[in-house]
């Protein structure tokens, strides 16, 4: 995965650091090396460096760069290790065309060898490095002219790609095309965009024109020319507005996209209660209309859709299972028209998850999905999606999406509830004011407990190692606390199904080993407290996620978490998660590490 | 940008370190701790400085003088007798009137370094009209309280806690980008907060820059323990002064900043990190651990033990003396044999008494806080979190189980 973004400008001002702005804004879709390329004199120029964007921009002057036209990325290795040969932009042999890629080119060991014979000279490992010298052949040896040698490079590649390119040839325009990757164009009075991500422009323009596969761009500084690669017609779109504030992108006063984002809750999962989705409703009828249910994810949204899991089973009855995305060859024998797929993602761009949603696809499922992105590849593979209005998550380690998938996961499930019958009118109506105080309870969980755990996270940074255990809905919460502890902090913890603990994990409990329990009062409450106890005896120190005043609980741990009491098991698995993100930050504090930029991480994983 | 550094309190909780100070001028680890203020800004480039002095202001004038020797500018604005926040921040009124906003400094903070930086870039980021820089508190106290939203603006600030209206723990944290033109509302509202809710009401923008690191209020007497222990776990290298003469068999064990002309004899363990001021004298057989810092001309005697303490400078322990969690204020003797009590009995939290109110400290362990130029004799046992006030003789063999005040003074 990486962030490109191209721009083009009536002046020549500052072009360097526009380009570097906006890189920064796309820096969470990768950051082992960055590239910017530039037309300064008819001269194509390019500087690119590894590292962090920050780190590069001491190392050389990319503030710097004047011109009317540039293109940056920043790189997320996947051809070839972060180093600058490998980094973006490559250029041609003439160091005429220069081009950018977001993506993976699958034929390009048998490209680059004819590339070779016909005398071309390759200066990385990557795949995108055909790109221009393809194009380089098609000048020289057909007579193309620019745009038509891009085109038919383009149409020869078989893989996922977002690219812009930017030549001599043509110094005031920026080509731009895409397949299976994200591209977005931003439309300003005196400059146009092009990038991977809408964060990249927001601060410049709400102007949005989405691009959808095997279209390829014309962006000159006044305009925009959309046609279909494939088969040469004009695509006539016009742009729509954002709603996203710019300020949302930016982490305004606290000091980590990841706190930031971890205060944002309340109010993201109140945007997405207040808007009310015509979606819902089909997803629920064919989801209860279906005779197999697969719901498909990875990562901690994963963890979610064991929420979904639950609830479909509860309410609809039916077999349900949730599968991690990337298993998802060992149940594609029973895919057939009376299965629905119900993928669900942040980005819209795991590409386990798009892979596998074209298969079942392609064998008659229906494919209903909760996706966070608007336009992204998932949402254009579906039937029927239902948005889960989290705005732009910038840091690595899911926060508010995952509350905002959850969140998705029990409307989708109180719908069902209702067609089905199993939930009464009266208990309908119940379960929805229920469900409507959720952005209260969790502001509440925010505020009660951050002082908590930061003091909770100077033991805890002193660990290696940890268990996270729950039972019945709240495993999933349990799972998710370690992973997040895992993601950000580097302190190996696993969750466990509290009953499953004594088969086998007990084994490594020693004195003041962390052992942190889910256990709200519902009832898991009475086989929570043995396990509490058949730790405690082993000389865990035991840390508790509990019910506001659980005297029961509260004596037997060392440290407590309190979520407020007066609402039903229904809804733990929201706020119960709270202090865990809260804990797993300031743990990451206390051990000095970033977790805006986890180590071998990155945001949404575009690769198989 | 000017900075206005307030250092005018009386500091009564602070008792009776403050009898003979001004809370800034407090000295851990070598330096007032309004010099790492100071020394922060300069690197920060921020080197006009206005400090607002008022009790016992002199001794501020008198250490810091024109700033020339911190590479600084400093003017001095007096809030006289007048007492508060805001008098201090009317007094400082002329000075920066011209420009559009300053950095506005309490002088009794010790937070690690990046604040004030932090502070800037929040106020540039947001481009918000003011910014204020928060902390997480476990307990609130007499803090004063900020709820912000969740985008980080500030909703309403200077919340106390038995208001109740607010469950945040996000406390103010003495670092502000204040506007100039708050200075009609300070004068209206005659409080800080209170105008800066009237502004927030007005519609501006107030952000919050959130510190997640550590940082002290130097409030009540054990914040000096624990901003020393902050400062000290803070050092990266250890560094001894050239004329330093330790004998062969002392141990030396972690980060040690031992300066000039010390002496320490044989058989003594020093256990870092820790701070040994200029011509100090460590006696044999001496033991020091867990985060001390011993000011210039100080004497620890044979077989002491000097744990988690602040000693100020020319304080002496002699002989076999155990003093934990303590603080040993200027030129005071404590005589062979004392003890320090650190804990109560039953393992509850030790209480001390702030301005006639039993507080209860949230610490397990808290020796004696003793003012400067005591004398405490021979096998004295203090009890956990008493106090000794100023100029104290204490007769040997005494046991303290209540604050110690001199006798009134009998007219011959």
């Amino acid at each position: 995965m990486c962030g490109i973004v191209g721009i083009v400008q009536r002046d020549t001002n500052k072009i360097g650091k526009n380009i570097i702005d906006s890189l920064k804004k796309l820096e969470y879709r990768g950051y082992d090396s960055v590239g910017i390329a530039t037309i300064d004199n008819n001269q194509v120029i390019v500087s690119k460096e590894e590292g962090k964007i920050t780190e590069v921009i001491d190392k050389i002057q990319l503030d710097d760069l004047h011109g009317k036209i540039a293109i940056g990325h920043t790189r997320w290795a996947t051809h070839g290790p972060p180093s600058k040969e490998n980094s973006h932009p490559h250029t041609d042999c003439k160091n005429e065309i220069a081009v950018i890629h977001n993506g993976i080119i699958e034929n390009f060991q048998s490209l680059k060898e004819e590339l070779v014979i016909q005398g071309h000279v390759f200066r990385s490992e990557t795949d995108t490095e055909i790109i221009p010298h393809m194009i380089e052949q098609y000048i020289q040896k057909d007579q193309m002219e620019l745009k038509d040698a891009i085109i038919h490079t383009i149409r020869k590649i078989e893989g996922t790609f977002a690219i812009c390119v930017l030549s001599s040839l043509d110094p005031d325009k920026i080509y731009c095309a895409k397949r299976d990757s994200p591209l977005v164009i931003g439309i300003n009075s005196d400059r146009m965009f092009c990038a991977s991500d809408i964060p990249a422009f927001l601060s410049h323009t709400r102007q949005v024109v989405l691009l959808h596969d095997d279209e390829f761009v014309t962006l000159s500084h006044d305009g925009y020319e959309i046609i279909n690669f494939t088969n040469m017609k004009k695509v006539e779109r016009r742009p729509y507005i954002v709603s996203w504030k710019p300020e949302m992108a930016q982490k305004g006063g606290f000091p980590h996209f990841m706190l930031k984002e971890i205060h944002e809750q309340s109010s993201s999962l109140a945007d997405y209660i207040r808007i009310k989705q015509p979606s819902l409703h089909k997803i629920a009828e064919k989801v209860y209309d279906a005779k197999k249910i697969f719901l498909l994810a990875a990562g901690t949204a994963h963890y979610s859709t064991l929420t979904g899991e639950n609830l479909i089973r509860k309410y609809a009855k039916k077999a349900c299972s949730s599968i991690i995305a990337s298993e998802y060859d060992s149940i594609s024998p029973l895919i057939d028209e009376d299965t629905v797929i119900l993928p669900v993602s942040q980005s819209g761009e795991t590409m386990d998850t798009i892979m596998a949603i074209k298969d079942a696809k392609k064998l008659g499922a229906k494919v209903l999905s909760a996706v966070n992105v608007i336009g992204s590849s998932i949402t254009r593979h579906s039937d029927e999606v239902l948005y889960l209005y989290a705005g732009p998550e910038i840091g690595v380690a899911a926060t508010k999406t995952y509350t905002a998938q959850t969140l998705s996961m029990w409307d989708i499930g109180l719908e069902i509830g209702r067609i089905s019958g199993e939930l009464g009118n009266n208990e309908y109506n119940e379960a929805r004011k229920l469900y409507n105080k959720i952005p209260t309870i969790v502001k509440q969980s925010i505020v009660r407990n951050e002082a908590r755990t930061n003091r909770i996270a100077s033991w805890f940074a002193e660990k290696n190692s940890s268990f996270y255990l729950g039972k019945g809905v709240n495993l999933q919460t349990a799972k998710e606390g370690a992973l997040k502890m895992k993601e950000i902090a580097y302190i190996h913890s696993e969750a466990y199904p509290a009953g499953e603990s004594k088969h086998g994990p007990i084994a490594l409990i020693e004195d003041d080993y962390p052992v942190v329990f889910i256990a709200p009062k519902d009832q898991t409450h009475k086989r929570m407290i043995g396990s509490i106890m058949e730790m405690k005896a082993r000389g865990a120190t035991t840390i508790g996620v509990i019910e506001e005043g659980d005297k029961d609980i509260c004596e037997l741990v060392k440290w407590k978490m309190e979520i407020p009491k007066g609402y039903s098991e229904m809804i733990t698995t929201i706020p119960y998660v709270i202090p865990m993100q809260l804990l797993a930050y300031y743990t990451a504090m206390k051990r000095g590490h970033n977790p805006d930029f986890p180590k071998n991480l990155s945001k949404s994983v575009t690769v198989l | 940008m000017k900075t206005v550094i307030l250092a005018g309190g009386k500091g009564l909780d602070l008792y009776p370190l403050t009898e003979t100070r001004p809370k800034p001028m407090i000295t851990l680890l070598g330096k007032p701790i309004l010099q790492y203020l100071i020394e922060e800004l300069r690197d920060m480039g921020l080197t006009d400085i206005i400090i607002v002095i008022g009790y016992k202001g002199e001794q501020i004038k008198e250490y810091f003088k024109k700033g020339t020797a911190f590479n600084v500018n400093i003017q001095y604005a007096d809030q006289g007798e007048k007492e508060g926040i805001e008098s201090a921040l009317l007094a400082s009124e002329e000075f920066v009137k011209n420009d559009s906003e300053f950095l506005l400094l309490f002088g009794d903070i010790v937070p690690e370094k990046g604040l004030m930086q932090r502070a800037l870039n929040a106020f540039e980021n947001t481009q918000a009209d003011m910014t204020m820089t928060l902390t997480l508190r476990g307990d609130t106290g007499d803090f004063g309280i900020v709820e912000i939203d969740s985008m980080g603006l500030v909703k309403k600030a200077g919340i106390k806690k038995i208001d109740q209206t607010s469950e945040s723990k996000y406390v103010d944290a003495g670092c502000f980008i204040i506007r100039t033109d708050l200075f009609d509302e300070i004068r209206s509202q005659q409080s800080l907060s209170k105008a800066i809710n009237a502004r927030i009401e007005k519609g501006d923008k107030v952000s919050a820059a959130i510190w997640e690191k550590e940082w002290v209020d130097i409030g009540k007497p054990w914040n000096i323990i624990e901003a020393n222990a902050l400062l000290l776990s803070n050092l990266k290298e250890s560094r001894i002064a050239k004329d330093v003469s330790i004998a062969s068999n002392v141990e030396l064990k972690n980060v040690v900043i031992i300066e000039e002309n010390v002496e320490i004899s044989s058989g003594s363990v020093l256990n870092g990190p820790l701070y040994i001021g200029a011509n100090t004298y460590i006696g044999n057989n001496v033991l020091i651990r867990d985060h001390c810092s011993i000011g210039k001309g100080a004497l620890i005697g044979f077989g002491s033990e000097i744990k988690n303490s602040v000693l100020f400078n020319g304080a002496k322990v002699f002989r076999l003396c155990y003093v934990g969690d303590s603080v040993i204020g200027q030129n005071t003797c404590i005589s062979s044999g004392v003890m320090t009590v650190i804990t109560e009995t039953g393992m509850k939290e030790v209480s001390m008494n702030i301005n006639g109110k039993k507080i209860n400290t949230g610490l397990l362990k808290l020796g004696a806080i003793i003012g400067d130029n005591c004398d405490i004799g021979v096998n004295t046992l203090i009890f956990a979190g008493r106090k000794i006030a100023t100029n104290s003789v204490v007769a040997p063999g005494t046991t303290i189980k209540n604050d110690y005040k001199p006798e009134k003074e009998v007219n011959n």
